[in-house]
This record gives structure tokens, C-alpha cells and sequence, in this order.
């Protein structure tokens, strides 16, 4: 067996590399508990006090006592030693102490995988532009301490070293590139998933009046939706979420069988396709929920969703990375024409034991119309457009009896409220009723695609009428109809709207300038969650078919394929037939400009002729020139010979700048120059 | 010292020269330089081309005090050095300078004497100092040796190993005159005549402050780049057997920054290493002979031919 | 290993060394071109690629395209290694520059020169003969580079060393290039010196191996005091007379006499260690700069003195019984 040479770090990969492992675990800042801050920081210290041979590496107790105590502590802060944020914390602190492992060429090489895959997490939990440009540049770190690592141990030149990493790495970036946009994308091999407690904005479960006067103050994105063809208008966009079917009296819930498990899908059939028809495609931003957002009636490209019979989108997986899907909707569609079962006929008009004045109210308004009940459901909405109910975003507390509270003496709430009353008036009489949340609107950006954000949550209702299926009813719609017209901010005057965000739209909507910067950025920020996070299958299609007609995985491998050769054969050409990098010095190339000239009038310089013994020539040979010979000989003299800064002998404080008016000087001199006889 | 004054001292200094030495301007510049470099010079012609003459001018035209030495085969290194005598009524030795001990010695057919007399000169040249039965002796400052060698007749001579050789900044060969320059020398006075009329154009102070002058020339890193890569080429197995040394490129240096100064510029052009490196280089490259067997010079030829002011590699 | 293996093992070894050799044939000056470049990863660079693969098995199962990315990332970076280290190697020129002697059991230096044949950078080279410690060499910013290496000598006479190995695994580590070289390189061994008495008899004018009483006026340098011990022939008698004082004449250089190394005059049997006497005279000799003849029973070596006579002499005994002394060195 042969023994292998223990070979040391380089000093330039290990200094290259401690930089890298201060980049790569910063990349995680924000998440990761104190403690393992400090650890980051005493490994770092110890590392470095090792490098400059002041300590020394912690021996096997030492290390063997560290890593019981961060199993430990992990276990204890997160309860778990398992799950993505447990794992990615244990994951980091390996990190760290191997730097107090790394002894050999061999443990450097480990620590530069352990990065990659710390880059990787860092991945799982922030996929914004900002934090992959931070990314690259960390990658781009690994990549140098990698050469740094093999580089000569003679040599201690950091920066040449970064070059020749960013050298590799931008020639990577082509067949990257490829195989990003090419390699099929197959689906999960086994279910992995980030769930995590960080559902903390957004629509929730359950929806108690007051829930989304929160809401609407943030501006933060939802989800962005481009249409294919025709663009809806904004009475149009009403952006499905959840169905609140439960209500206990208090807060709206959605039912149990609304989950993915216990749900069966159903399929929307005989869809007409003649009739009015939106194609979109919606990039959503993680919530951490299982629903998926869409517009009344869609179907859904995607797997592992399911559609439940209250018409809501179900995912397997909570959506924890930003979720792109194409979705078709008709609105037209009607559900439900004729028939609705026993079982969703109950669950649809079951009340509590609570709000009797209502329930009068709604008796006494039934008998009005004799019973017809699209004229009831109308009679409700006049009663609440005329009835001076106010739309506000900060409504008065409501303590029990809620609907009664609301409908009979404060009369002042949002969409929530609205919708609330309106199907308990609904249910009172038994027409089934429920509450959709949602989102309602969006803000069109100027490059065409929609962006929905939180401010636009909205609460509405569907009512079922025999002969028409579930039909949908914006009660908020008959108190402040400008809120669905024109967006939320129209609705109510008060100040406080969106203006603690800094940077809100809102807030500067008077600077043309930061709202055109604003909206390039968020356009940016679009493009990027569109063609690059949420480039999944159905985004690889699409976009293949652009340019492939009749994609199929072997027509997209076989492209694939022939572009990697191609760019191979070009990288290959362009590094092996490269020829060193060294310059010609910018005013040795002016004064061989100026040998041309000559040249192309007969005379050219000899193969190791001084420029002095060549003006000898050119002077006699073209005597009328001779002047300017002399002042082009003389500048390029004094620039390339003659002490810094001196000109004619005197000495110039300025170097830079005599140098520069030399420059143009002999620049000027050999542009004007006209050889004659 | 001012700068203008230097030069003009330079110039006084090369005309009094070339007023014994006619048509010979070139090899008096480079002689100059060779002095202003603190350099030793080798002058290699055939006889009775003005190679004594030349020393003897120089000598006159510096105001240094001359010592001529004519080395034979059966020189002693004491003839050169000096000797210890006994001094009978003290009963102690005495210490007798040699002509060594001169401020300028011109050591005439250097290669007629035997390596050891050759190599005490050599050696003294080197140290500026001589050191005899264990005492030390410094010699006077400035010092300076010229030396004459016969290169034609070989017969009985010691040729200097080339390690010696390498002791000479310069090599300068004189060549013979103009037909113009020779009619001269028949119509005029004996030149040997003239030497002893001579005034001297530089006092020795002068000639210190030029040489302190000469270290402040200018060179600039375009110049050093070409410098380097003439001795690259002179380093490359096809060109010679052996390149020239490190010593020989500080040689080059010293020599191209003194004959600027001769020149009249503040900084270095490569037209003054081209006027230097005959000089220089010639007798540093092993024996100045090629890998193909040329003659000597050959190679600094190629060397000024195909090495060019520009980087051509980069072109 | 097992051994059942051994002689297959050997058969594959001679087969490779041969189609090796085929590749390389033996040059003063060799250029590592495609066709002697070799190019393989090393186990970091498999390691590296399980690496990519595992984030690709990442990225698929948790659906995130940026860690797809970053395993497409590695491929590429993988790919474009595999040309950046190839030309590492590629293009350089190896050049036979020269050899310094040594005696047996010594290591003789071999000197090598790298060029660069464009003004690409080499950075990072191991060098090394077969199985042997490495030299590691940068061509970086020069076009000329030279390194000496050393190689163990076993052997009297002309020594040729096997093939060096050039490799390295710039920039990455991730792939090793390397090229087998054989270099047009020999180097003289010379025996090795074995210290014993010198019995010879039959010099002229001499009795033993001690300095001489030189006589050549020529060689007189000078006086000085004479010190208790010196030779009393040395004493210049006719100063002592003038003066009282004792002075002796100190002469330099060579002794003038001569004197002759003879085969027998060792007194061993063996032919080698006859040779590695002998030369343990000719090195004592030179040393006190003797002026000596040296006598073989193939062939005999006038006297002379100096640095090139005994180089002379040396190459004799080294060459002693081979009939390649016409190679040139």
C-alpha cells in the first residue's frame, strides 16, 4: 500500500476559505438562533488564531463534547433534531467545526462541499433575486478558496486567484445555462417538504371579523398573474382562495373536508368552451398554506391538486417555495345547476343558536318577497345599501351576537362583516350560503401581468339558487361599490392606509420617479419568479414550445445535447487556443500606429530600431515631416522613458494628469499626421 | 553640480581626448561612459592602433596619475603588486608599492603574462585593495584599469579565462582609421607630443561627482523590459552556451545609464543599451561563440537585430 | 494484492510501459501535446460530481429550481475544469538541458528547462521521476523555467534515468492531467571513492604520496617566516645567511613533478573496487593540486593538473569496461 503525502493548505486557500465560510453562513443570518452565531464566531477566531500559530486545534474531547452539546441545544430550541430549520442549523454547525478538523488538503476540499450544501439550504428558505446575487458571489468564494487549495504553496496572491475563479465560473455560466433550461424536470422522487410555522400574513383557516382590516394594510405580493389573451376587468377578478362553510356564532372556518386527505377532487364537465374563457399563468409567493389561488371555475395544471366540491384548489404540500401554475378559468361555468347533495345542503345552512334578531329580520324580509328567493337575496342588499351601513377598515369591537351587533347598531364594517351578515341572512331562510376569502382586484404593471397583493384580500359570498348553481354575491359591493371598482384604497379616507410601509406605492405615488423605479423593480423581481424560481415543467414547456414545435423529452434532450457539444467546441477552441493575457502598453501601440503610417508610405522600422535612430530615417526620408517625427519621438520618449511626470525637465507634481494630456497629446499628433513628400 | 555643467564637462573631456585619438569619437563616448560607470576596460586591437595612446590620453584628460605596466611571460605577481623588503638596519620589512598603486593603470598586453600575474592584477581590480603578507593596502580612489590584449598573435600568451574577462565592464575594439582621419595622422604632429602638452579637461572631484551623477539617470521599466529581454534571448539554449549573467545584466545597466549620461539625457533610451552592448556583452558570452560556431560579436548582432524596442510577443 | 493477480499485474504493467513508450519516444526536447496528455478525475473530483448529483436529487425532490441551478452550477464548473487543467499541461515544453555527475550512490542532478510555447501560464506542476518524491514548479509570467531534479545513481558508467511523470491537478483538483516523459538525459556516474593506501611504486622521482620539493624558479611567490615544521629544503639559506632570520620560500601552484596512478598500485583485486580506489586518488590529488598521470590497462591519461584533467581522469574510470565511451556527454 502506498502512503499517501500529507499535503498542507495553501495559505491562499485557507484565507479564501475562511472568507467563504463567513459568507456562506451570513447568507443565513436572519434565521438561525444566536447560539449559533457565537459558535460561528469562536470556531472563526479559533481558526484564524490557529492559521497565525497563537493556538491550537481543540482535541478529540473538546470536539467530541461540542458536538453533543449542539445536538443538544438544537434539540432543545427546536424540540426536533429532524425538519429543515433543526437540520440546516445542525448542517451549519458540522460546518463550523470542521474548520477546527481542517488539518489537511483533504479536510478544505470537505469544508468546499459542506458550502455548496449550505449555499443549496439557503435556497430552501429565500429564493428572491437579491439573496441569489448573494448566492453567486458566495458560490463564487467556494469556488476560489477551490483553486486557492491547489494553487502553488510558493504563492500568496489572493486576487489572482479570485480572477482565475471568476474566469471559470463565468465560462461555466453558458452550459449552465443549457441545462437549466433544457434538462426535463422530472417530478418529486419522494415527498419532501418545508413546513414550517411561518404562515403569518395572508388568508388563514378561519376568519373572524376584524382578521382583515389587517390585511389590508400590506402591500406585500401574493401572487402575479399573466393572462394569455383577453385581460379580465378588475369586477371580474375575483381570485378564489378558501371557502368558509363553518360558522360557530363567532369565526367563519373552513370545514375539515376541505383537506387534501379527506377531500375527493371533483372535475368541472361539460365546460363550453365557446364561451368567455381566461388562460393565466400565476407565480405565488410562498404562504404556507395548502390552497391555491385562482379565478371562479379554473382548472388547474398541476399535480397533487386536488379540486374539493366547495370548488377550492387543494395541494399535497403546503406551498413553501414560490409555486408557478397555469390556470384556465370560465365564468360563465355554472356548478351545481340543479342538484346539490343533502350532505352540502346541510353543512351550507347550519346556524348557531345565536343572532335571533337577524334571524327575524330575515323571516320577516322572506315573507316580503313570498319567497322567492333571488328577490330575498336582493332585498337584503338594498336593505344594506340604503340602510346607512358604512364601509371602514376600522370597525367597532363586537363582543357576542355578533351579526346583530353588526346589522342593527354599530352598521359600520368591512368585507368580512358584509359577507358575514349576508349569508347568515341567507342561511336563516335556508338558502344554502357560504363565504369565500380571497383576494379581489390586482394592480395591472405596466409590462401587462397582474399583481395581487395582500391590501387586496377580500371576503365575499356564494349563494345557491336552484336552476342557476352557486351564484356570487359581493354584498360589500352594494356599501362601497368603489372598493371593487376602482381598488381598496378609494374605499374610505382614512390616512392610515398602507402608510407605515416605507416605499408603499401609495406613499409616493406623487414621485414619478421612484414609482417608475419601484415598478421596474417589481417587474424584475416578476420576470425573476417567473422564468427562473418558478421554472418548473409546465413553465419548461411553455417556454420550450416557444421555440420547438411538438416538444417531447427526446426532442428536448437531443437539443440539449447538440447545444452542450456546440458550446464545448467553442469553450474548448476559445481556452485551448488562448494566448496568455499580457497587453501591448497603450502608448507602445500609439507609436506603432504611427510606424504604420510610415510604413504604408514606404518606410518601416527595423526589427530592433530605437525610435530615436528610426526618426534619424523617417527625417531624412520625408524631411518636410521631420517636426512632427520629432514630437511624436519626443512624447513617446518622455512617456515611456523619461522619469514619471517630468516634462522638458521640469518636474510636475501631477504625474496622473501630465501623463494623461501627454497621452492624448501623441494621440492627437499621430491622428493629424499627413505623410508627404 | 548642475546638469548642464556636467554635460559640458563630458564634452570638454571627450574633445581632449579626441584631439589625440582622431575619428574615433564613438570609442572615446564609450570609454567616458566606462569611467563614469566606475568600470575597467579592456582595449583589444592589433598593435600600434592607438590603444596606449588612448590610455595614456584619458589618463592625461581625467588628471589622474598614470603607472603603465608592460606584463611578460615572466612577470611576477609582486612586479605588479609590490614587494616586501627587508630593511636590514631596522630589521623589519618594508612594504614597496608596485605600479598597481596608481589612480590609472593601463596594463599593457595583459594576455602576455602568466594567469598568476594576470589574476593579481585581476584580483586587485576587483577588491580595490591589496593584500600582502597578511596587511592590507588600499588603493587609490579613483581607480581605474585599462587594459590592452593582442588578439591576433597568440603565440606564448595566457588568453584571460572568462571569468576574468567578466571583471571588464567594457571591450572595446579601435579599428582602424579613415583614410581622411589617417592622412591627418601623417600630416600632424606625433601624438605622443601632443599627450604631454595636455591639460586636464575634468578634475578627479569632478569626475567622482559625475559618476554619482550617472547612478541618478532615469530608467525606466520600458527600458528594463527590453534590457530583460536581450539578455532572455542571449539566455536561449539556440542562441549561445552560456547567457549573460546577472552580474553582466547589472553590467548593461551600469553601462547604458552611464553613456545616457554621456549622451546628455536624463534617462535611459534603448539606443544607449544598443550603444553599450557590443561593448558589454560581447566578451561575457562564453567566449563569444555561438551554438552554430559563429565568430563572436555574431551574437550581440543577433541580439540588436532580433530583439526588438517593442515587445514583440505581445504585438 | 493477491497474489494470483501478480502476473497478470506485470503482463499489464510491460503492456502499458510499452504502448507508453510508443507515445513518448525518448527527445532532447519534448512538447506535451494531445497526444501525450492523459486527463482523469481524481476522487475529489468524483466526490464533486456525487456532490452535484445529490443537490440535483434535492432539487427535484423540494421543487426549487435555484438548487437544480447550483447543481447544473457544479456539472458546468466539472466540464470546464476538465479543458482548464488540460491546458495546464498542454503546450509546455520539456527540455533536456543538462546533467552534473556524481558517484555512485549519489544523486546526480538533472537539470530540466519548462518553456511555455504560447503565454499561457503553467501553474502548480508536480514532477517527478517514477514513484519517486516530487518537484513542484510554477511557469508563470516567464517563459523560461529552470528545475533540478535528482535522481539516486546505483550504477558506474552512463546513467539514464527512467521517465519522469509530469502531472497536476490546477485549477480545481478536480481532474488530474499528466504526461510520461522521456527525457534524452544521461549522466556520468563515476565510481565511488573508496579511501585506502596507495602502494604504487614505480613513480619518477618520487617515493610516496606526499608533496613534492618544487624546484621550477618560476613557481617561487614569495617569502615568509618560517614556521617550526616546514620543510627545511624550503628555507631560504641565503637570506639567513644576509639576515639570521629564517624565511621559507613559499611556492605556487603546481609541484612540477610527476606522477603516475597505476592499476596495480591499489591494493585490491576487484575491478570495481580497484576503480573506486583509484578514483579516490584522483580526487586526493586534484585536491592538492597535484599534477598526475593516470594509467588504465585500456588506456593511459598523461599528466597534467587542474579542474579539466581531472575530469579526465574520473570520466576514464567511470567508462572503465563499458564500449559506450564514445557517447557524448
Amino acid at each position: 500500500m502506498k502512503t499517501h503525502t500529507i499535503y498542507p493548505i495553501p495559505r491562499v486557500g485557507l484565507i479564501l476559505l475562511l472568507v467563504t465560510v463567513s459568507l456562506a453562513i451570513a447568507s443565513h443570518a436572519l434565521r438561525l438562533p444566536v447560539g449559533v452565531f457565537v459558535a460561528a464566531i469562536v470556531c472563526l477566531v479559533w481558526r484564524i488564531q490557529v492559521f497565525r500559530e497563537r493556538w491550537v486545534f481543540p482535541g478529540k474531547t473538546v470536539r467530541f463534547f461540542m458536538v453533543i452539546a449542539s445536538f443538544v441545544t438544537v434539540f432543545l430550541y427546536y424540540g426536533t433534531i429532524l425538519g429543515p430549520d433543526a437540520g440546516v442549523t445542525l448542517l451549519i454547525l458540522a460546518y463550523l467545526f470542521k474548520l477546527l478538523e481542517m488539518y489537511k488538503e483533504r479536510d478544505a476540499f470537505f469544508i468546499v462541499i459542506l458550502s455548496y450544501f449550505v449555499v443549496a439550504t439557503n435556497y430552501l428558505f429565500s429564493t428572491s433575486l437579491l439573496s441569489s446575487l448573494y448566492t453567486f458571489v458566495v458560490v463564487l468564494m467556494v469556488t476560489a478558496s477551490l483553486v486557492g487549495l491547489n494553487q502553488s504553496r510558493k504563492k500568496i496572491r489572493p486576487k489572482r486567484t479570485l480572477l482565475i475563479a471568476a474566469k471559470l465560473s463565468i465560462q461555466a455560466i453558458p452550459v449552465m445555462l443549457i441545462l437549466f433550461v433544457f434538462v426535463p424536470r422530472v417530478s418529486p422522487i419522494w415527498s419532501l417538504n418545508v413546513d414550517s410555522d411561518q404562515a403569518t400574513t395572508g388568508l388563514s383557516d378561519s376568519v373572524s371579523p376584524g382578521d382583515i382590516s389587517s390585511l389590508s394594510k400590506s402591500d406585500e405580493l401574493v401572487f402575479t398573474a399573466e393572462f394569455n389573451g383577453d385581460k379580465p376587468i378588475q369586477e371580474e377578478l375575483y381570485w378564489r382562495g378558501v371557502t368558509y362553510s363553518d360558522f360557530d356564532g363567532r369565526t367563519w372556518s373552513r370545514g375539515l373536508r376541505d383537506n387534501y386527505e379527506s377531500s375527493d377532487s371533483i372535475e368541472l364537465d361539460n365546460i363550453d368552451y365557446s364561451k368567455k374563457l381566461f388562460e393565466f399563468q400565476i407565480i405565488m409567493q410562498p404562504n404556507y398554506r395548502h390552497w391555491l389561488f385562482s379565478l371562479p371555475f379554473s382548472t388547474i395544471d398541476l399535480p397533487y391538486v386536488k379540486l374539493t366540491d366547495s370548488l377550492v384548489f387543494e395541494r399535497k404540500e403546503a406551498v413553501s417555495t414560490l409555486l408557478s401554475y397555469r390556470a384556465r378559468s370560465h365564468p360563465e361555468y355554472v356548478y351545481q345547476r340543479h342538484f346539490i347533495s343533502p350532505t352540502d345542503r346541510e353543512r351550507n345552512t347550519r346556524l348557531p343558536a345565536t343572532d335571533i334578531r337577524a334571524k327575524r329580520k330575515a323571516i320577516q324580509m322572506i315573507a316580503k318577497v313570498a319567497g322567492d328567493h333571488v328577490k330575498y337575496a336582493d332585498s337584503v342588499l338594498n336593505w344594506f345599501n340604503t340602510a346607512n351601513f358604512v364601509y371602514t377598515l376600522q370597525p367597532p369591537a363586537l363582543k357576542v351576537n355578533t351579526i346583530d351587533g353588526f346589522l342593527f347598531s354599530t352598521k359600520q364594517g368591512f368585507c368580512g362583516h358584509y359577507a358575514g351578515a349576508f349569508v347568515f341572512m341567507m342561511r336563516a331562510v335556508g338558502i344554502p350560503a357560504r363565504m369565500i376569502g380571497g383576494y379581489q382586484g390586482g394592480d395591472y404593471h405596466s409590462a401587462g401581468h397582474l399583481m395581487v397583493k395582500q391590501y387586496h384580500a377580500h371576503a365575499w359570498t356564494e349563494i345557491w339558487l336552484r336552476g342557476k348553481g352557486w351564484v356570487r354575491v359581493d354584498p360589500t359591493r352594494a356599501v362601497a361599490p368603489e372598493r371593487i371598482i376602482s381598488g381598496p384604497e378609494y374605499v374610505t379616507s382614512d390616512s392610515s392606509f398602507l402608510t407605515d410601509s416605507p416605499l408603499s406605492p401609495r406613499l409616493f405615488r406623487n414621485s414619478e420617479f421612484i414609482s417608475s423605479l419601484r415598478s421596474r423593480l417589481e417587474h424584475i423581481d416578476y420576470l425573476w419568479s417567473r422564468w427562473v424560481v418558478g421554472y418548473n415543467n409546465s413553465t419548461q414547456m411553455e417556454f420550450l414550445s416557444r421555440w420547438i414545435n411538438n416538444v417531447t423529452p427526446q426532442k428536448v434532450i437531443t437539443i440539449m445535447l447538440m447545444l452542450l457539444c456546440g458550446v464545448m467546441a467553442v469553450l474548448s477552441i476559445y481556452v485551448l487556443l488562448q494566448r496568455g493575457k499580457q497587453k501591448l502598453n497603450p502608448v507602445d501601440a500609439l507609436f506603432l500606429r504611427y510606424c504604420d503610417k510610415l510604413a504604408e508610405k514606404g518606410l518601416s522600422r527595423m526589427q530592433g530600431e530605437g525610435v530615436w535612430i528610426f526618426y534619424q530615417r523617417a527625417a531624412n526620408h520625408f524631411p518636410a515631416q521631420a517636426d512632427a517625427f520629432c514630437r511624436i519621438t519626443q512624447l513617446y520618449d518622455d512617456l515611456r522613458y523619461g522619469p514619471p511626470g517630468a516634462v522638458n525637465g521640469e518636474n510636475n507634481h501631477d504625474v496622473s494628469v501630465t501623463l494623461a494630456t501627454q497621452k492624448n497629446a501623441l494621440k492627437r499628433e499621430i491622428r493629424r499626421l499627413h505623410i508627404h513628400k | 553640480m548642475e546638469h548642464v555643467v556636467a554635460n559640458q564637462l563630458v564634452g570638454d573631456l571627450i574633445d581632449a581626448v579626441g584631439c589625440i585619438l582622431i575619428g574615433k569619437e564613438e570609442q572615446i563616448k564609450l570609454c567616458v561612459a566606462c569611467f563614469v560607470a566606475r568600470g575597467h576596460l579592456l582595449l583589444e586591437d592589433l598593435p600600434g592602433m592607438g590603444k596606449t595612446t588612448l590610455a595614456h590620453a584619458l589618463a592625461e584628460a581625467c588628471g589622474m596619475s598614470y603607472q603603465r605596466i608592460q606584463f611578460t611571460s615572466d612577470m611576477l605577481p609582486s612586479d605588479i603588486l609590490g614587494v616586501s623588503v627587508f630593511n636590514s638596519n631596522e630589521a623589519t620589512f618594508e612594504f614597496r608599492q608596485g605600479p598597481i598603486f596608481s589612480q590609472l593603470v593601463l596594463a599593457d598586453e595583459i594576455n602576455r603574462a602568466t594567469p598568476k600575474a594576470q589574476s593579481a592584477l585581476l584580483e586587485a581590480m576587483e577588491e580595490k585593495q591589496v593584500t600582502l603578507d597578511g596587511a592590507t593596502y588600499s588603493l587609490p580612489s579613483p581607480f581605474f584599469v585599462i587594459a590592452t590584449q593582442n588578439p591576433s598573435d597568440q603565440m606564448g600568451t595566457f588568453a584571460l579565462p572568462e571569468s576574468q574577462l567578466d571583471r571588464f565592464l567594457m571591450r572595446i575594439h579601435l579599428g582602424y582609421p579613415d583614410p581622411a582621419v589617417e592622412r591627418e595622422l601623417i600630416n600632424g604632429v606625433n601624438r605622443r607630443d601632443l599627450i604631454k602638452e595636455m591639460k586636464a579637461a575634468v578634475s578627479l572631484s569632478q569626475l567622482v561627482e559625475m559618476q554619482k551623477q550617472a547612478d541618478l539617470i532615469h530608467l525606466s521599466d520600458a527600458v528594463i523590459d527590453y534590457i530583460q529581454r536581450l539578455v532572455a534571448f542571449s539566455r536561449q539554449p539556440s542562441t549561445t552556451h552560456v547567457g549573460l549573467s546577472p552580474r553582466g545584466t547589472l553590467a548593461l545597466v551600469a553601462a547604458a545609464k552611464a553613456y545616457a549620461f554621456v549622451e546628455g539625457r536624463a534617462h535611459v533610451v534603448p539606443e544607449d543599451v544598443q550603444a553599450v552592448l557590443a561593448a558589454v556583452a560581447d566578451h561575457r558570452l562564453q567566449g563569444g561563440q555561438d551554438v552554430t560556431g559563429h565568430a563572436g560579436s555574431s551574437v550581440v548582432e543577433k541580439m540588436l537585430s532580433e530583439v526588438d524596442v517593442f515587445d514583440q510577443a505581445l504585438l | 494484492m493477491m497474489d494470483v493477480f501478480a502476473p497478470i499485474k506485470d503482463k499489464y504493467q510491460a503492456a502499458w510501459r510499452r504502448w507508453v513508450q510508443r507515445r513518448s519516444p525518448i527527445a532532447k526536447r519534448v512538447e506535451l501535446n494531445q497526444r501525450r496528455v492523459f486527463i482523469f478525475p481524481t476522487r475529489y473530483g468524483f466526490f464533486f460530481l456525487l456532490t452535484s448529483f445529490l443537490l440535483f436529487v434535492g432539487g427535484v425532490n423540494y421543487e426549487n429550481s435555484l438548487i437544480l441551478n447550483l447543481s447544473f452550477f457544479l456539472i458546468s464548473l466539472f466540464l470546464v475544469a476538465i479543458l482548464h487543467t488540460f491546458k495546464n499541461l498542454a503546450g509546455l515544453v520539456l527540455v533536456a538541458e543538462g546533467t552534473k555527475p556524481a558517484f555512485k550512490g549519489q544523486d546526480a542532478l538533472f537539470q530540466i528547462g519548462m518553456e511555455r510555447t504560447s503565454k499561457r501560464n503553467h501553474e502548480s506542476l508536480t514532477i517527478s521521476w517514477e514513484g519517486r518524491q516530487s518537484e513542484l514548479v510554477d511557469v508563470v509570467d516567464v517563459t523560461h523555467q529552470n528545475i533540478e531534479i535528482s535522481l539516486c545513481t546505483y550504477k558506474r558508467g552512463w546513467f539514464q534515468p527512467q521517465r519522469l511523470k509530469i502531472q497536476s491537478t490546477f485549477p480545481l483538483g478536480l481532474l488530474r492531467t499528466w504526461s510520461w516523459v522521456q527525457l534524452d538525459f544521461t549522466a556520468l556516474v563515476y565510481p565511488m571513492p573508496v579511501q585506502c593506501e596507495y602502494i604504487g611504486t614505480d613513480n619518477q622521482g618520487a617515493t610516496d604520496g606526499k608533496k613534492k620539493v618544487p624546484t621550477g624558479q618560476d613557481d617561487f611567490d614569495y617569502l615568509r617566516q618560517y614556521q617550526l615544521g616546514e620543510s627545511l629544503k624550503n628555507i631560504a639559506w641565503k637570506k639567513y645567511a644576509n639576515s639570521q632570520k629564517l624565511l621559507s620560500k613559499v611556492f605556487h601552484g603546481i609541484a612540477s613533478d610527476t606522477f603516475w596512478l597505476r592499476w596495480g598500485g591499489v591494493p585490491a583485486s576487484d575491478v570495481e573496487l580497484r576503480l573506486s580506489m583509484l578514483c579516490y586518488w584522483v580526487i586526493t590529488y586534484s585536491k592538492e593540486n597535484r599534477e598526475f598521470g593516470l594509467s588504465l590497462p585500456t588506456m593511459d591519461i598523461p599528466p597534467a593538473a587542474g579542474k579539466d584533467h581531472e575530469m579526465a581522469c574520473l570520466r576514464a574510470l567511470a567508462l572503465y569496461g563499458s564500449d559506450k565511451t564514445g557517447v557524448d556527454a
